[in-house]
Protein backbone atom coordinates (compact mmCIF):
# COMPACT_ATOMS: atom_id res chain seq x y z
CA UNK A 1 0.00 0.00 0.00
CA UNK A 2 1.44 3.50 -0.36
CA UNK A 3 2.63 5.41 1.97
CA UNK A 4 0.85 8.50 2.68
CA UNK A 5 3.26 11.31 4.63
CA UNK A 6 6.65 11.62 4.60
CA UNK A 7 9.28 8.65 5.33
CA UNK A 8 13.18 9.27 5.48
CA UNK A 9 15.17 6.18 5.46
CA UNK A 10 18.38 5.81 6.64
CA UNK A 11 19.19 9.45 5.62
CA UNK A 12 22.80 10.69 5.54
CA UNK A 13 22.63 14.35 4.13
CA UNK A 14 25.40 17.04 4.37
CA UNK A 15 26.70 20.19 2.42
CA UNK A 16 30.31 18.54 1.58
CA UNK A 17 30.84 15.30 0.29
CA UNK A 18 31.35 12.31 2.89
CA UNK A 19 31.06 14.80 5.90
CA UNK A 20 27.49 14.25 6.75
CA UNK A 21 25.70 16.64 9.54
CA UNK A 22 22.22 14.30 9.32
CA UNK A 23 23.86 10.24 10.18
CA UNK A 24 21.26 7.97 9.33
CA UNK A 25 17.76 9.39 10.30
CA UNK A 26 14.89 7.19 9.95
CA UNK A 27 11.59 8.99 10.38
CA UNK A 28 7.50 8.73 9.57
CA UNK A 29 5.97 12.05 9.52
CA UNK A 30 2.23 11.87 9.10
CA UNK A 31 0.85 14.24 11.41
CA UNK A 32 1.62 17.50 12.64
CA UNK A 33 5.31 17.14 13.97
CA UNK A 34 8.02 19.35 15.99
CA UNK A 35 11.39 18.68 15.81
CA UNK A 36 13.51 20.05 19.15
CA UNK A 37 16.99 19.86 19.37
CA UNK A 38 19.77 22.53 20.11
CA UNK A 39 21.54 24.60 17.55
CA UNK A 40 23.56 22.82 15.28
CA UNK A 41 21.57 19.77 15.68
CA UNK A 42 20.88 19.59 12.55
CA UNK A 43 17.03 20.38 11.98
CA UNK A 44 17.85 22.91 9.23
CA UNK A 45 19.60 20.14 7.34
CA UNK A 46 16.71 17.90 7.64
CA UNK A 47 14.08 20.23 6.42
CA UNK A 48 16.45 21.05 3.64
CA UNK A 49 16.71 17.60 2.52
CA UNK A 50 12.88 16.45 2.96
CA UNK A 51 12.76 19.81 0.63
CA UNK A 52 15.27 18.52 -1.73
CA UNK A 53 17.62 20.80 -2.15
CA UNK A 54 20.62 19.41 -0.16
CA UNK A 55 23.39 18.46 -2.41
CA UNK A 56 25.32 15.80 -0.31
CA UNK A 57 22.47 13.06 0.63
CA UNK A 58 22.14 9.24 0.76
CA UNK A 59 19.56 7.09 1.07
CA UNK A 60 15.49 7.93 0.81
CA UNK A 61 13.18 10.53 1.39
CA UNK A 62 9.44 9.47 0.12
CA UNK A 63 7.11 12.25 -0.28
CA UNK A 64 3.60 10.43 -0.53
CA UNK A 65 5.67 7.44 -1.82
CA UNK A 66 7.62 9.73 -4.41
CA UNK A 67 11.47 9.86 -4.23
CA UNK A 68 11.86 13.36 -3.48
CA UNK A 69 14.86 13.56 -6.26
CA UNK A 70 12.06 12.68 -8.71
CA UNK A 71 9.29 14.75 -7.84
CA UNK A 72 8.68 17.57 -10.71
CA UNK A 73 5.50 19.79 -10.86
CA UNK A 74 3.99 19.20 -8.38
CA UNK A 75 2.25 22.07 -6.37
CA UNK A 76 0.58 22.32 -3.74
CA UNK A 77 2.57 19.03 -2.03
CA UNK A 78 5.50 20.84 -0.40
CA UNK A 79 5.69 24.70 1.06
CA UNK A 80 8.98 25.69 3.36
CA UNK A 81 10.01 28.84 4.80
CA UNK A 82 13.43 28.11 4.27
CA UNK A 83 15.31 31.86 2.56
CA UNK A 84 17.25 30.06 0.34
CA UNK A 85 14.37 28.63 -2.13
CA UNK A 86 13.51 32.59 -2.07
CA UNK A 87 14.63 34.01 -5.48
CA UNK A 88 17.54 36.58 -4.41
CA UNK A 89 15.74 39.79 -6.21
CA UNK A 90 15.53 43.50 -5.79
CA UNK A 91 11.73 43.56 -5.69
CA UNK A 92 9.91 43.87 -2.90
CA UNK A 93 8.23 41.53 -0.61
CA UNK A 94 4.95 41.84 -2.54
CA UNK A 95 5.94 41.23 -5.96
CA UNK A 96 7.99 38.01 -4.77
CA UNK A 97 4.66 36.07 -2.81
CA UNK A 98 2.84 37.41 -5.88
CA UNK A 99 5.08 35.73 -8.41
CA UNK A 100 5.58 32.24 -5.80
CA UNK A 101 1.45 31.73 -4.56
CA UNK A 102 1.36 32.73 -8.21
CA UNK A 103 3.55 29.45 -9.43
CA UNK A 104 3.46 27.08 -6.59
CA UNK A 105 -0.77 27.94 -6.69
CA UNK A 106 -0.75 30.03 -3.07
CA UNK A 107 -3.39 32.27 -1.41
CA UNK A 108 -1.75 35.86 -1.97
CA UNK A 109 -4.76 37.67 -0.25
CA UNK A 110 -4.30 35.46 2.87
CA UNK A 111 -0.31 36.25 3.00
CA UNK A 112 -1.09 40.23 1.91
CA UNK A 113 -3.56 39.76 5.23
CA UNK A 114 -1.15 38.17 7.51
CA UNK A 115 1.92 39.63 6.57
CA UNK A 116 0.51 43.34 7.00
CA UNK A 117 -0.77 42.35 10.47
CA UNK A 118 2.15 41.20 12.33
CA UNK A 119 4.75 43.23 9.83
CA UNK A 120 2.89 46.24 9.11
CA UNK A 121 1.63 47.53 5.83
CA UNK A 122 4.71 48.43 4.56
CA UNK A 123 6.62 45.32 5.12
CA UNK A 124 4.88 44.30 1.62
CA UNK A 125 6.54 47.01 -0.08
CA UNK A 126 10.26 46.92 1.36
CA UNK A 127 12.81 44.47 -0.04
CA UNK A 128 13.36 41.05 1.49
CA UNK A 129 16.46 41.73 2.67
CA UNK A 130 15.40 45.48 3.97
CA UNK A 131 13.52 43.98 6.84
CA UNK A 132 15.09 42.72 10.12
CA UNK A 133 15.63 39.36 11.35
CA UNK A 134 11.95 38.89 12.86
CA UNK A 135 10.04 40.54 9.97
CA UNK A 136 11.85 38.41 7.23
CA UNK A 137 11.29 35.35 9.63
CA UNK A 138 6.96 36.52 9.79
CA UNK A 139 7.24 37.04 5.71
CA UNK A 140 8.82 33.67 5.12
CA UNK A 141 6.10 31.92 7.39
CA UNK A 142 3.66 33.74 5.82
CA UNK A 143 4.68 32.88 2.40
CA UNK A 144 5.08 28.80 2.94
CA UNK A 145 1.46 29.03 4.94
CA UNK A 146 -0.07 30.54 2.22
CA UNK A 147 0.99 28.03 -0.04
CA UNK A 148 -1.73 26.01 1.62
CA UNK A 149 0.65 23.09 1.15
CA UNK A 150 0.08 19.37 2.35
CA UNK A 151 2.99 19.95 3.89
CA UNK A 152 3.76 22.76 5.07
CA UNK A 153 7.82 23.18 6.62
CA UNK A 154 8.91 25.49 9.23
CA UNK A 155 12.02 25.59 10.13
CA UNK A 156 12.83 27.99 13.77
CA UNK A 157 9.38 29.92 13.05
CA UNK A 158 9.38 31.72 15.92
CA UNK A 159 12.79 33.01 16.38
CA UNK A 160 13.37 36.54 16.29
CA UNK A 161 10.12 37.10 16.89
CA UNK A 162 8.42 38.99 19.91
CA UNK A 163 5.87 37.57 22.58
CA UNK A 164 3.07 39.05 21.07
CA UNK A 165 3.71 38.15 17.55
CA UNK A 166 4.69 34.59 18.39
CA UNK A 167 1.31 33.95 20.12
CA UNK A 168 -0.19 35.22 16.30
CA UNK A 169 2.22 33.28 14.25
CA UNK A 170 1.46 29.97 16.65
CA UNK A 171 -2.17 30.55 15.70
CA UNK A 172 -2.22 30.96 12.38
CA UNK A 173 0.58 27.84 12.29
CA UNK A 174 -2.18 25.91 13.80
CA UNK A 175 -5.31 26.78 11.97
CA UNK A 176 -3.28 26.21 8.77
CA UNK A 177 -4.16 23.08 6.67
CA UNK A 178 -1.77 20.69 6.18
CA UNK A 179 0.72 18.45 7.82
CA UNK A 180 3.35 21.35 9.96
CA UNK A 181 6.91 19.87 10.14
CA UNK A 182 8.73 22.08 12.49
CA UNK A 183 11.90 22.74 13.87
CA UNK A 184 12.59 24.48 17.15
CA UNK A 185 15.07 24.65 20.16
CA UNK A 186 12.37 26.30 22.15
CA UNK A 187 10.70 24.66 24.88
CA UNK A 188 7.79 26.37 25.42
CA UNK A 189 6.24 24.90 22.58
CA UNK A 190 5.59 21.59 24.15
CA UNK A 191 2.68 23.30 26.45
CA UNK A 192 0.91 24.89 23.55
CA UNK A 193 0.87 21.69 21.15
CA UNK A 194 0.36 18.96 23.25
CA UNK A 195 -1.06 17.06 20.16
CA UNK A 196 1.84 16.87 18.03
CA UNK A 197 4.51 14.41 17.75
CA UNK A 198 8.00 15.70 19.06
CA UNK A 199 11.28 14.23 18.23
CA UNK A 200 14.62 14.80 19.77
CA UNK A 201 17.35 16.08 17.56
CA UNK A 202 20.64 15.21 18.60
CA UNK A 203 24.23 15.41 16.59
CA UNK A 204 22.31 14.56 13.48
CA UNK A 205 20.09 11.92 14.85
CA UNK A 206 16.67 12.13 15.71
CA UNK A 207 14.90 10.62 18.58
CA UNK A 208 10.91 9.91 19.22
CA UNK A 209 8.66 10.37 18.74
CA UNK A 210 7.07 11.61 22.32
CA UNK A 211 3.96 13.43 23.27
CA UNK A 212 4.96 16.87 24.32
CA UNK A 213 3.40 16.11 27.66
CA UNK A 214 5.61 13.42 28.21
CA UNK A 215 8.89 14.80 27.49
CA UNK A 216 8.07 18.18 29.44
CA UNK A 217 7.82 15.37 32.02
CA UNK A 218 11.29 14.22 30.91
CA UNK A 219 14.92 14.65 32.99
CA UNK A 220 18.11 15.15 31.43
CA UNK A 221 21.43 13.59 32.84
CA UNK A 222 24.58 12.12 32.00
CA UNK A 223 24.60 9.08 34.23
CA UNK A 224 22.44 5.99 33.29
CA UNK A 225 19.64 5.14 35.65
CA UNK A 226 17.11 3.12 35.63
CA UNK A 227 14.32 4.18 34.30
CA UNK A 228 15.97 5.43 31.21
CA UNK A 229 12.80 6.51 28.32
CA UNK A 230 15.52 7.67 25.68
CA UNK A 231 19.34 7.63 25.42
CA UNK A 232 20.87 10.60 23.41
CA UNK A 233 24.07 9.30 21.86
CA UNK A 234 26.79 12.22 21.48
CA UNK A 235 30.52 12.05 20.21
CA UNK A 236 31.44 13.22 23.93
CA UNK A 237 29.24 10.40 25.73
CA UNK A 238 25.29 9.65 26.07
CA UNK A 239 22.35 11.50 27.61
CA UNK A 240 19.96 9.71 29.76
CA UNK A 241 16.17 11.04 29.63
CA UNK A 242 14.44 9.77 32.64
CA UNK A 243 11.51 10.46 34.23
CA UNK A 244 13.43 10.68 37.78
CA UNK A 245 16.88 11.63 37.47
CA UNK A 246 18.82 14.71 36.38
CA UNK A 247 17.58 18.25 35.09
CA UNK A 248 13.87 18.46 34.23
CA UNK A 249 13.73 18.86 30.30
CA UNK A 250 11.15 21.62 30.60
CA UNK A 251 12.97 24.33 33.46
CA UNK A 252 15.54 25.20 29.62
CA UNK A 253 14.00 27.39 28.00
CA UNK A 254 15.81 26.84 24.88
CA UNK A 255 17.76 23.17 24.00
CA UNK A 256 20.59 25.61 23.59
CA UNK A 257 20.92 24.99 27.49
CA UNK A 258 20.87 21.83 27.22
CA UNK A 259 25.04 21.31 26.72
CA UNK A 260 25.58 24.04 29.10
CA UNK A 261 23.55 22.83 31.93
CA UNK A 262 25.32 19.07 31.51
CA UNK A 263 28.73 20.35 31.47
CA UNK A 264 28.14 22.75 34.41
CA UNK A 265 26.46 19.62 36.11
CA UNK A 266 28.49 16.95 35.45
CA UNK B 1 1.51 30.70 -17.94
CA UNK B 2 5.25 30.08 -16.47
CA UNK B 3 6.83 31.58 -18.73
CA UNK B 4 5.07 34.72 -18.72
CA UNK B 5 4.82 35.15 -15.04
CA UNK B 6 8.51 34.15 -14.74
CA UNK B 7 9.49 36.68 -17.70
CA UNK B 8 7.69 39.48 -16.00
CA UNK B 9 9.39 38.59 -12.53
CA UNK B 10 13.00 38.48 -13.66
CA UNK B 11 12.12 41.30 -16.00
CA UNK B 12 11.07 43.97 -13.08
CA UNK B 13 14.64 42.17 -11.56
CA UNK B 14 16.62 43.31 -13.87
CA UNK B 15 15.08 46.58 -14.76
CA UNK B 16 15.04 47.51 -11.08
CA UNK B 17 18.79 46.46 -11.30
CA UNK B 18 21.23 49.69 -10.69
CA UNK B 19 23.90 47.28 -11.84
CA UNK B 20 22.49 46.83 -14.96
CA UNK B 21 21.02 50.54 -15.71
CA UNK B 22 24.96 51.46 -14.20
CA UNK B 23 27.31 49.33 -16.33
CA UNK B 24 24.79 48.50 -19.55
CA UNK B 25 23.63 51.80 -19.70
CA UNK B 26 25.57 54.70 -18.37
CA UNK B 27 28.48 53.38 -18.79
CA UNK B 28 27.95 53.29 -22.09
CA UNK B 29 26.48 56.06 -23.10
CA UNK B 30 30.28 57.43 -21.48
CA UNK B 31 32.22 55.69 -23.92
CA UNK B 32 29.77 57.09 -26.74
CA UNK B 33 30.57 60.45 -25.63
CA UNK B 34 33.97 59.79 -25.39
CA UNK B 35 33.86 58.14 -28.88
CA UNK B 36 32.18 61.43 -30.42
CA UNK B 37 34.09 64.47 -28.57
CA UNK B 38 37.79 62.88 -27.45
CA UNK B 39 38.46 60.54 -29.85
CA UNK B 40 36.43 62.13 -32.43
CA UNK B 41 38.39 65.28 -32.60
CA UNK B 42 40.70 63.80 -34.98
CA UNK B 43 37.80 62.98 -37.45
CA UNK B 44 37.07 66.46 -39.33
CA UNK B 45 36.52 67.18 -42.96
CA UNK B 46 39.50 68.91 -43.10
CA UNK B 47 41.34 66.00 -42.43
CA UNK B 48 39.72 63.90 -44.84
CA UNK B 49 40.45 66.99 -47.50
CA UNK B 50 43.85 66.52 -47.10
CA UNK B 51 43.20 62.69 -47.58
CA UNK B 52 41.02 62.92 -50.52
CA UNK B 53 43.19 65.56 -51.89
CA UNK B 54 46.56 63.19 -52.18
CA UNK B 55 44.18 61.14 -54.79
CA UNK B 56 42.30 63.59 -56.27
CA UNK B 57 43.50 67.20 -57.17
CA UNK B 58 41.38 69.66 -55.63
CA UNK B 59 40.86 71.99 -58.81
CA UNK B 60 38.56 68.80 -59.85
CA UNK B 61 34.92 70.13 -60.64
CA UNK B 62 33.42 66.56 -58.59
CA UNK B 63 36.13 67.16 -56.04
CA UNK B 64 33.72 69.18 -53.57
CA UNK B 65 30.77 66.51 -53.94
CA UNK B 66 33.36 63.26 -53.89
CA UNK B 67 34.36 65.28 -50.70
CA UNK B 68 31.30 65.42 -49.00
CA UNK B 69 29.80 61.75 -50.49
CA UNK B 70 33.41 60.71 -48.49
CA UNK B 71 32.72 62.37 -45.07
CA UNK B 72 29.02 61.34 -45.00
CA UNK B 73 30.52 57.79 -45.40
CA UNK B 74 33.23 57.93 -43.21
CA UNK B 75 31.31 59.42 -40.49
CA UNK B 76 28.73 56.62 -41.14
CA UNK B 77 31.34 54.28 -40.52
CA UNK B 78 33.10 56.01 -37.28
CA UNK B 79 29.52 56.17 -35.78
CA UNK B 80 28.70 52.78 -36.64
CA UNK B 81 31.73 51.26 -35.41
CA UNK B 82 31.28 52.93 -32.16
CA UNK B 83 27.87 51.90 -31.65
CA UNK B 84 28.90 47.94 -32.86
CA UNK B 85 31.71 48.59 -30.14
CA UNK B 86 29.23 49.24 -27.35
CA UNK B 87 26.84 47.29 -28.13
CA UNK B 88 28.83 44.12 -27.75
CA UNK B 89 30.45 46.11 -24.36
CA UNK B 90 26.40 45.98 -22.94
CA UNK B 91 25.75 42.55 -23.47
CA UNK B 92 28.52 41.73 -21.98
CA UNK B 93 27.85 43.45 -18.52
CA UNK B 94 24.45 42.14 -18.66
CA UNK B 95 25.67 38.52 -19.13
CA UNK B 96 28.14 39.99 -16.42
CA UNK B 97 25.23 40.25 -14.12
CA UNK B 98 23.29 37.01 -15.99
CA UNK B 99 25.98 34.46 -14.28
CA UNK B 100 25.30 35.77 -10.52
CA UNK B 101 21.68 35.42 -11.45
CA UNK B 102 21.33 31.97 -12.71
CA UNK B 103 24.07 30.79 -10.04
CA UNK B 104 21.98 32.14 -7.19
CA UNK B 105 18.51 31.09 -8.80
CA UNK B 106 19.48 27.57 -8.96
CA UNK B 107 18.26 26.71 -5.32
CA UNK B 108 15.29 28.08 -5.66
CA UNK B 109 14.54 26.87 -9.18
CA UNK B 110 15.29 23.31 -8.12
CA UNK B 111 12.03 23.92 -5.58
CA UNK B 112 10.06 25.73 -7.70
CA UNK B 113 10.00 23.11 -9.93
CA UNK B 114 9.58 20.68 -7.86
CA UNK B 115 6.47 22.09 -6.32
CA UNK B 116 5.15 23.97 -8.79
CA UNK B 117 3.46 23.10 -12.77
CA UNK B 118 6.85 24.99 -14.23
CA UNK B 119 10.01 22.89 -15.76
CA UNK B 120 13.20 24.29 -15.50
CA UNK B 121 13.48 24.39 -19.02
CA UNK B 122 10.19 27.22 -18.36
CA UNK B 123 12.23 28.78 -15.75
CA UNK B 124 14.75 29.41 -18.00
CA UNK B 125 13.03 30.31 -21.24
CA UNK B 126 11.67 33.08 -19.01
CA UNK B 127 14.78 34.52 -17.74
CA UNK B 128 16.19 34.08 -21.54
CA UNK B 129 12.81 36.60 -22.79
CA UNK B 130 13.76 38.69 -19.67
CA UNK B 131 17.78 39.46 -20.05
CA UNK B 132 16.70 39.44 -24.46
CA UNK B 133 14.33 42.41 -23.26
CA UNK B 134 16.70 43.91 -21.22
CA UNK B 135 18.97 43.70 -23.79
CA UNK B 136 16.53 45.03 -26.73
CA UNK B 137 16.05 48.31 -23.95
CA UNK B 138 19.45 48.88 -23.53
CA UNK B 139 20.12 48.81 -27.35
CA UNK B 140 17.47 51.12 -28.03
CA UNK B 141 18.63 54.13 -25.50
CA UNK B 142 21.87 53.20 -26.97
CA UNK B 143 20.91 53.45 -30.58
CA UNK B 144 19.01 56.93 -29.73
CA UNK B 145 21.94 58.15 -27.59
CA UNK B 146 24.49 57.19 -30.62
CA UNK B 147 21.87 58.90 -33.13
CA UNK B 148 21.66 62.10 -31.29
CA UNK B 149 25.33 62.36 -30.15
CA UNK B 150 27.13 61.69 -32.97
CA UNK B 151 24.69 63.92 -34.81
CA UNK B 152 25.43 66.43 -32.99
CA UNK B 153 29.03 66.16 -33.19
CA UNK B 154 28.99 66.21 -37.08
CA UNK B 155 25.85 67.70 -38.09
CA UNK B 156 24.93 69.81 -35.07
CA UNK B 157 22.01 68.44 -35.24
CA UNK B 158 21.08 69.56 -38.25
CA UNK B 159 21.18 65.77 -40.50
CA UNK B 160 20.59 62.66 -38.35
CA UNK B 161 23.30 59.81 -38.70
CA UNK B 162 20.65 57.03 -39.03
CA UNK B 163 21.46 53.47 -39.22
CA UNK B 164 21.26 52.30 -42.32
CA UNK B 165 19.22 49.38 -41.42
CA UNK B 166 17.84 49.78 -37.91
CA UNK B 167 15.91 46.34 -37.79
CA UNK B 168 19.15 44.72 -38.68
CA UNK B 169 20.58 46.22 -35.80
CA UNK B 170 17.82 45.35 -33.27
CA UNK B 171 18.03 41.93 -34.86
CA UNK B 172 21.33 41.23 -34.26
CA UNK B 173 21.32 42.52 -31.33
CA UNK B 174 18.64 40.39 -29.79
CA UNK B 175 20.59 37.44 -31.09
CA UNK B 176 23.63 38.88 -29.85
CA UNK B 177 21.75 38.56 -26.46
CA UNK B 178 20.45 35.22 -27.19
CA UNK B 179 24.36 34.38 -27.18
CA UNK B 180 25.35 36.23 -24.39
CA UNK B 181 22.18 34.34 -22.08
CA UNK B 182 23.67 30.82 -22.92
CA UNK B 183 27.08 31.80 -22.62
CA UNK B 184 26.46 33.09 -18.90
CA UNK B 185 24.51 30.05 -18.43
CA UNK B 186 27.27 27.87 -19.43
CA UNK B 187 29.65 29.38 -16.73
CA UNK B 188 26.82 30.01 -14.02
CA UNK B 189 26.41 26.58 -14.52
CA UNK B 190 29.74 25.61 -14.79
CA UNK B 191 30.26 26.15 -11.55
CA UNK B 192 27.55 24.68 -10.25
CA UNK B 193 28.29 21.40 -11.53
CA UNK B 194 31.82 21.33 -10.41
CA UNK B 195 31.02 22.68 -7.40
CA UNK B 196 33.62 25.15 -7.17
CA UNK B 197 31.27 28.19 -5.97
CA UNK B 198 34.68 30.77 -5.52
CA UNK B 199 34.74 30.72 -9.12
CA UNK B 200 31.60 32.46 -9.39
CA UNK B 201 34.16 35.80 -9.16
CA UNK B 202 36.46 34.85 -11.88
CA UNK B 203 34.05 33.16 -14.34
CA UNK B 204 31.23 36.23 -14.06
CA UNK B 205 34.12 38.40 -16.01
CA UNK B 206 34.79 36.51 -18.92
CA UNK B 207 32.25 37.55 -21.29
CA UNK B 208 33.34 40.97 -20.77
CA UNK B 209 37.25 39.81 -21.00
CA UNK B 210 36.58 38.11 -24.18
CA UNK B 211 34.10 40.45 -25.50
CA UNK B 212 36.66 43.16 -24.38
CA UNK B 213 40.00 41.51 -25.78
CA UNK B 214 38.43 39.92 -29.56
CA UNK B 215 36.06 43.16 -29.88
CA UNK B 216 39.17 45.46 -29.51
CA UNK B 217 41.75 42.97 -31.78
CA UNK B 218 38.64 43.05 -34.22
CA UNK B 219 38.58 46.38 -34.44
CA UNK B 220 41.64 47.92 -33.62
CA UNK B 221 44.64 45.06 -34.41
CA UNK B 222 43.63 42.90 -37.42
CA UNK B 223 41.19 40.59 -39.18
CA UNK B 224 41.44 37.03 -40.11
CA UNK B 225 40.17 34.25 -37.93
CA UNK B 226 39.39 36.70 -35.34
CA UNK B 227 36.61 37.67 -36.75
CA UNK B 228 35.07 34.28 -36.48
CA UNK B 229 34.65 34.52 -33.18
CA UNK B 230 31.10 34.96 -32.03
CA UNK B 231 31.84 38.41 -30.13
CA UNK B 232 33.49 39.76 -33.09
CA UNK B 233 30.74 38.66 -35.29
CA UNK B 234 28.06 40.24 -33.06
CA UNK B 235 30.57 43.47 -33.52
CA UNK B 236 30.71 42.68 -37.45
CA UNK B 237 27.00 42.36 -38.16
CA UNK B 238 26.03 45.23 -36.38
CA UNK B 239 28.16 47.28 -38.08
CA UNK B 240 27.47 46.03 -41.15
CA UNK B 241 23.80 46.83 -40.87
CA UNK B 242 24.50 50.42 -38.93
CA UNK B 243 26.56 51.00 -42.06
CA UNK B 244 25.22 49.01 -44.88
CA UNK B 245 29.21 48.20 -45.47
CA UNK B 246 30.25 44.74 -46.74
CA UNK B 247 32.27 42.91 -44.14
CA UNK B 248 36.07 42.40 -45.36
CA UNK B 249 37.30 39.61 -42.57
CA UNK B 250 41.01 40.82 -43.85
CA UNK B 251 40.25 44.32 -42.80
CA UNK B 252 39.91 46.09 -39.06
CA UNK B 253 36.89 47.25 -38.19
CA UNK B 254 37.99 51.01 -38.18
CA UNK B 255 39.39 50.17 -41.65
CA UNK B 256 36.40 48.55 -43.16
CA UNK B 257 35.05 51.56 -44.84
CA UNK B 258 37.83 51.03 -47.58
CA UNK B 259 35.56 47.89 -48.50
CA UNK B 260 32.93 49.81 -49.74
CA UNK B 261 32.43 49.89 -53.16
CA UNK B 262 32.54 53.40 -53.81
CA UNK B 263 35.30 54.27 -50.99
CA UNK B 264 36.96 51.42 -52.81
CA UNK B 265 37.78 52.27 -56.31
CA UNK B 266 39.42 55.71 -54.62
CA UNK B 267 41.55 54.16 -51.73
CA UNK B 268 41.68 50.55 -51.95
CA UNK B 269 42.89 50.16 -55.23
CA UNK B 270 46.19 48.23 -54.34
CA UNK B 271 44.05 46.83 -51.77
CA UNK B 272 42.78 42.78 -52.09
CA UNK B 273 39.44 42.64 -50.11
CA UNK B 274 38.41 39.08 -48.81
CA UNK B 275 34.83 40.10 -48.60
CA UNK B 276 32.35 37.79 -46.51
CA UNK B 277 28.68 37.01 -46.95
CA UNK B 278 26.92 37.95 -43.49
CA UNK B 279 24.92 35.13 -43.74
CA UNK B 280 27.92 33.28 -43.65
CA UNK B 281 28.33 35.04 -40.53
CA UNK B 282 25.07 34.65 -39.23
CA UNK B 283 24.96 30.63 -40.01
CA UNK B 284 28.86 30.57 -37.70
CA UNK B 285 26.69 32.58 -34.98
CA UNK B 286 23.99 30.18 -35.00
CA UNK B 287 26.02 27.54 -34.16
CA UNK B 288 28.06 29.02 -31.52
CA UNK B 289 24.15 29.72 -29.96
CA UNK B 290 23.17 25.67 -30.70
CA UNK B 291 26.52 24.89 -29.02
CA UNK B 292 26.14 26.65 -25.69
CA UNK B 293 22.58 26.11 -25.74
CA UNK B 294 23.32 22.83 -25.88
CA UNK B 295 26.39 22.31 -23.51
CA UNK B 296 23.92 24.79 -20.87
CA UNK B 297 21.38 21.62 -21.40
CA UNK B 298 23.84 19.07 -20.66
CA UNK B 299 24.95 20.98 -17.40
CA UNK B 300 21.47 22.12 -16.39
CA UNK B 301 20.82 17.60 -16.50
CA UNK B 302 24.52 17.08 -14.93
CA UNK B 303 24.28 19.51 -11.97
CA UNK B 304 22.94 18.55 -8.46
CA UNK B 305 23.26 22.35 -7.14
CA UNK B 306 25.31 23.83 -5.44
CA UNK B 307 25.46 23.39 -1.54
CA UNK B 308 22.97 25.59 0.57
CA UNK B 309 25.80 26.83 3.09
CA UNK B 310 28.23 27.97 0.26
CA UNK B 311 25.04 29.72 -1.51
CA UNK B 312 24.35 31.42 0.98
CA UNK B 313 27.20 32.34 1.97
Amino acid sequence: MLFVGIKLVDLYAGYRRGQFVLRGVNLEITDNTIILGPNGSGKTTLLRTIVGITVSKRGRILIDGVDVDSIRGRPGLVAANLPEVVISTRLSVKHIASYYLDVLGGDYEYFKDLASRLGGVEVLEKRLHELSAGLKKIVLNTLAIATRAKYILLDEPFENLDPARRVVMLKEIVSASGVKVMDTHATWLLRALPEWNTYLMAEGLVYGPLRPRELEELRVSREPVEDIVLTIKLKTGNIYLSKTTGTPLSSLESLDKLYEVLTWQY
Amino acid sequence: MAILKTYKFYLKSLIKDPYYWFWAVFFMLFWLVMGAFIYGSTVTKDSLRGDLAKIIPPSTPIFESILEDMWNKSILHYTGSWYSCIALYSLSTIAMGLVYYIYYSTIPIRYLTKYSKASPIRFYMGLTLASLTTSLIAAGILVASTIIIYSYKFHELNKFILPRNPLGVFTVTITGGVFKFFFSTTLALLVVAMRKPRLLGMLSFVPFILSYAFGMYGLMAGGGLVHLSPFNIILLLAFHYYTESPIALNLRVVEMWRADPEVEKWFSKDLTIQLVDPAILWIILSLWILITAGISLILLRVQKGVSVEEIIS
